[in-house]
C-alpha cells in the first residue's frame, strides 16, 4: 500500500478485499510538462494521488467538473495516454499493474477484458468500415471464431444492443446512423467480448434526453446480464444516482469522497460532495444555489488540501495534506479526504 | 404574470411562423412549422426540445438573425420585416442574444474590457470616460473581478465568459434577451451561479427573456411559460407549474419522465419511447411525433392536430386524444 499514514492504511484494509475488486487504482500521480510563456519548464499535475475501487458486478459513477482528472483516470486505465505523460502509482486488475503492461500484453486486456465507450460516438467508430466489419476485427482479434462466426455474433450483439434489422445494418457506414444507433454500436463494440470491466466516458453527453435514457438503461442491462462491473465517467449526478451502485467524487486530479451511492447521497462527507449535491437538489426546489468557480490551478506544487482555497471549512490545518478516513465504522467503504471528518 | 393583464400588446409575437431551408435536390427542410409565440414585457419563456425541434431557428427568427419563410415577427409591434437597415440596427440594442458556446462568441484577441465596452460603442454616445464607467458598473454586477478587464477570454474560465457574454448583453439595456442554451456547455457548479444571476437580472431589469434549453429542471427553475417543441411544432404551453405537474402531451409526459433526478431516492417511472426523432426531411404525414407516440392510432395521421386549449385558455396540447372535458376549444393560430 502507498499511503503514508497507518490510518488511512488500516482503513483502506478493512474496504479492500483484493478477490472482489474488478478494478483497483492506487495512488496515481499524472503530470504532463510544458514551457510557460516565459520558456520554463512547469509541470500541469492533472491527478494527484487517486485512489479508487471498481468492486466485481458494481456500476460504479466517478463524477467531477472539467479538469477534475475523470477522463485521464480512464485514460491511465486503458494505456491511452500521450507519450509525454508522467505516471505513477498502481492501476491493478485482475492482480496486474496495468501501468507496467506494454504492447501485446496490453492489447490482450483492452477490448477483451476491458471495454471502452467513448463520448462521441462518431470519433470512436472508423468512418470507412461497415459498423459489422469493425466488429468481427474486434472480435477475432481476440477469438479463434472463424470469419462467419464472428460475423454471427457480431450480428447478435448488434441485435442485443437494439439496433432494428441488426442483418442490414451490419452492412452500414458509421455516418448513416443516428448518434443514439452510433453510440449502440460503440457500445455493442465495448461488450461484444464480454469483458470483466466497461470503462464508459460520457457516454451520453452528446445524446437527447429521452435517448440518453434508452442508452443507459440498456448499457446497465447488459452489464448486469453479462456479470460485468462499469466505471461511468460524467458530469450528471442524475446519471449517478439513477444508474450507479457506488460513486466516486473527484476534485483536481484527487477523489475527495467515495462509497455506494446510497451512503454518499444520505450523507455527504466532502464539502466540495455537499455543494455538489446541494448545487443539484436546489434546482429541483426552485432556489438556485452555487459553488465558488474559479478552476484549480494545476501548475501549483502545493501539498495543500486540493479544495481548500473554495472550502467554506478552511483553516489552517487544510495547508497539510489531508488523509482518507473512513466516515463510519458501519460502512467503511465510504471514505472522505477532508481534515474536518472525525475518524469514528 | 403579465401574460394575464396585457394580451393585446405582446414585446414579441412571432405569427403563425414557418422556415424552411433548402437542402438541395429541390427537397426543403422544415426547421420550424406554423409557431405562434407571443412574449410578454418582462416576462421569461422557455422553450424546449430535444436536438432538430426548431428551437435555435426559433431564438435567430425573434432577433432578426433570420427571416421567417413564412408569417411574421413582431418586436413591440413592428413588423422585422418591413424595416429599413438602419431601424433595424438601432432596434438591435433592445434584442440581445446569448449562445451556447462563450468561447466562440467573443474575440480572442480583445481584453475583457474592450469586448465589454464594445457595444457601449456601437450603440451609446457616451465618452471614453463615462463607458469605462459603465463596464466597471456592468463588470460588478456580473460578478466579474476588475482585474479580469484586462485579461483577455483564453485566461477566463467558462463561468466567466458566459458572465461578459451576459454583460455585454445587458449593456444597451434590452426588454428582450434571447438565451440559446446558456448553460449547456458550463459545468453543474457554474451552472447555478449562473442561473441566479439571470435570476436577479430578470427581477432588477425586467427583461423578457426567450430561454431556449433542453434541460427541464433549469426552466423550471427560471421560467414562467415553457413551451415544448417537437419536430418543429409546439405541441404544448402553458405555465411551467401546471405543464410540470400535468403534462397533458404523451411526448412532454415522456419528456418528463426521462429526466434523471440527482437523488437516488426518487425513482421516476420511465416511460420508454421507441427509436429517435425523425429527420425533418422524412416528418410524418400528421402528428410529428406519431411515429414514437405511445398512444398513437390510425388517425393521427390524418393532419396535423390543432392546438386545443384547456378552459383558462392557458395550458394547450397539440394532441387528438386529450381529455375532452380538461381540453376543449381548438384554436390552431393562438
Amino acid at each position: 500500500m502507498s499511503q503514508p499514514s497507518p490510518i488511512a492504511a488500516a482503513a483502506s484494509d478493512i474496504a479492500l478485499d483484493a478477490g472482489r475488486a474488478a478494478l483497483s487504482i492506487r495512488g496515481v500521480h499524472l503530470a504532463f510538462a510544458s514551457r510557460d510563456p516565459q520558456g520554463a519548464v512547469r509541470r500541469a499535475r492533472v491527478l494527484n494521488g487517486v485512489d479508487l475501487d471498481v468492486g466485481a458486478g458494481r456500476i460504479v459513477g466517478l463524477i467531477g467538473e472539467t479538469g477534475a482528472g475523470k477522463s485521464m483516470t480512464a485514460m491511465a486505465t486503458i494505456g491511452l495516454l500521450p507519450p509525454s505523460a508522467e505516471v505513477t502509482g498502481k492501476i491493478l486488475f485482475e492482480g496486474v499493474d496495468l501501468l507496467c503492461l506494454r504492447g501485446a500484453a496490453l492489447d490482450k486486456v483492452r477490448g477483451a477484458k476491458i471495454g471502452f465507450v467513448a463520448q462521441n460516438p462518431r470519433a470512436a467508430l472508423e468512418p470507412v468500415t461497415r459498423v459489422g466489419d469493425q466488429l468481427v476485427r474486434l472480435i477475432r482479434a481476440h477469438s479463434d471464431l472463424t470469419a462467419p462466426a464472428a460475423r454471427q455474433r457480431a450480428i447478435e450483439i448488434l441485435g442485443a444492443v437494439g439496433i432494428p434489422d441488426p442483418q442490414a445494418r451490419y452492412r452500414a457506414y458509421p455516418h448513416e446512423l443516428s448518434g443514439g444507433m452510433a453510440q449502440r454500436v460503440v457500445i455493442a463494440m465495448a461488450l461484444v467480448n464480454q469483458p470483466q470491466l466497461v470503462i464508459a466516458d460520457e457516454p451520453t453527453t452528446g445524446l437527447d434526453v429521452t435517448v440518453q435514457a434508452q442508452v443507459l438503461d440498456l448499457l446497465r442491462q447488459l452489464v448486469r446480464a453479462q456479470d460485468a462491473a462499469a466505471l461511468i465517467i460524467t458530469h450528471d449526478l442524475g446519471i449517478v444516482a439513477q444508474y450507479c451502485d457506488d460513486m466516486a467524487i473527484m476534485f483536481a486530479g484527487r477523489v475527495v469522497e467515495r462509497g455506494s451511492v446510497a451512503q454518499v447521497f444520505a450523507s455527504p462527507a466532502h464539502p466540495y460532495t455537499r455543494r455538489l449535491i446541494a448545487a443539484s437538489r436546489a434546482r429541483i426546489g426552485h432556489s438556485l444555489a452555487s459553488i465558488k468557480s474559479d478552476p484549480p490551478d494545476l501548475f501549483r506544487e502545493t501539498k495543500a488540501c486540493v479544495y481548500a482555497d473554495r472550502c467554506e471549512l478552511a483553516a489552517a490545518v487544510c495547508q497539510n495534506a489531508p488523509m482518507e478516513k473512513v466516515v463510519s465504522l458501519a460502512n467503511p467503504e465510504h471514505r472522505v479526504l477532508c481534515h474536518f471528518v472525525q475518524l469514528p | 404574470m403579465t401574460a394575464l393583464t396585457s394580451p393585446a400588446s405582446p414585446l414579441l409575437h412571432l405569427d403563425n411562423v414557418t422556415r424552411s431551408f433548402d437542402v438541395g435536390g429541390k427537397r426543403a427542410l422544415v426547421a420550424v412549422r406554423n409557431v405562434t409565440l407571443r412574449i410578454q414585457p418582462g416576462e421569461v419563456v422557455g422553450l424546449v426540445g430535444e436536438s432538430g425541434s426548431g428551437k435555435s431557428t426559433i431564438g435567430r427568427m425573434a432577433i432578426a438573425l433570420l427571416p421567417p419563410t413564412e408569417g411574421r415577427v413582431a418586436f413591440d409591434g413592428t413588423d422585422l420585416a418591413s424595416m429599413a437597415t438602419d431601424d433595424l440596427r438601432r432596434l438591435r440594442q433592445r434584442m440581445q442574444i446569448i449562445f451556447q458556446d462563450p468561447w466562440g462568441a467573443l474575440n480572442p484577441r480583445h481584453t475583457i474590457g474592450r469586448l465589454m465596452e464594445e457595444p457601449l460603442l456601437l450603440h451609446t454616445t457616451l465618452s471614453a470616460a463615462q463607458r469605462r464607467e459603465e463596464v466597471i458598473a456592468i463588470a460588478q454586477r456580473m460578478q466579474l473581478g476588475l482585474p479580469l478587464l484586462e485579461r483577455y477570454p483564453a485566461q477566463l474560465s467558462g463561468g466567466q465568459l458566459q458572465r461578459v457574454c451576459i454583460g455585454r448583453a445587458l449593456a444597451t439595456k434590452p426588454d428582450l434577451l434571447v438565451l440559446d442554451e446558456p448553460t449547456s456547455s458550463l459545468d453543474v457548479s457554474v451552472r447555478a451561479g449562473i442561473l441566479q444571476l439571470l435570476d436577479t437580472l430578470r427581477r432588477e431589469t425586467g427583461v423578457a427573456m426567450l430561454f431556449i434549453s433542453h434541460d427541464l429542471e433549469t426552466i423550471r427553475a427560471l421560467c414562467d411559460r415553457v413551451v415544448v417543441l417537437y419536430l418543429g411544432c409546439e405541441v404544448e404551453s402553458g405555465p411551467v407549474d401546471t405543464v410540470f405537474k400535468n403534462p397533458a402531451h404523451p411526448y412532454t409526459q415522456a419528456l418528463l419522465s426521462a429526466q434523471l433526478f440527482a437523488d437516488p431516492t426518487v425513482k421516476t417511472v420511465r416511460q420508454h419511447l421507441q427509436g429517435e426523432i425523425p429527420s425533418p426531411l422524412a416528418a410524418p404525414p400528421g402528428c410529428p411525433f406519431s411515429t414514437r407516440c405511445p398512444i398513437y392510432e390510425a388517425r393521427c395521421d390524418e393532419g396535423l392536430p390543432a392546438m386545443r386549449r384547456d378552459s383558462a385558455g392557458l395550458h394547450a396540447a397539440r394532441c387528438l386524444r386529450l381529455p375532452p372535458d380538461q381540453f376543449s376549444s381548438s384554436s390552431p393560430t393562438n
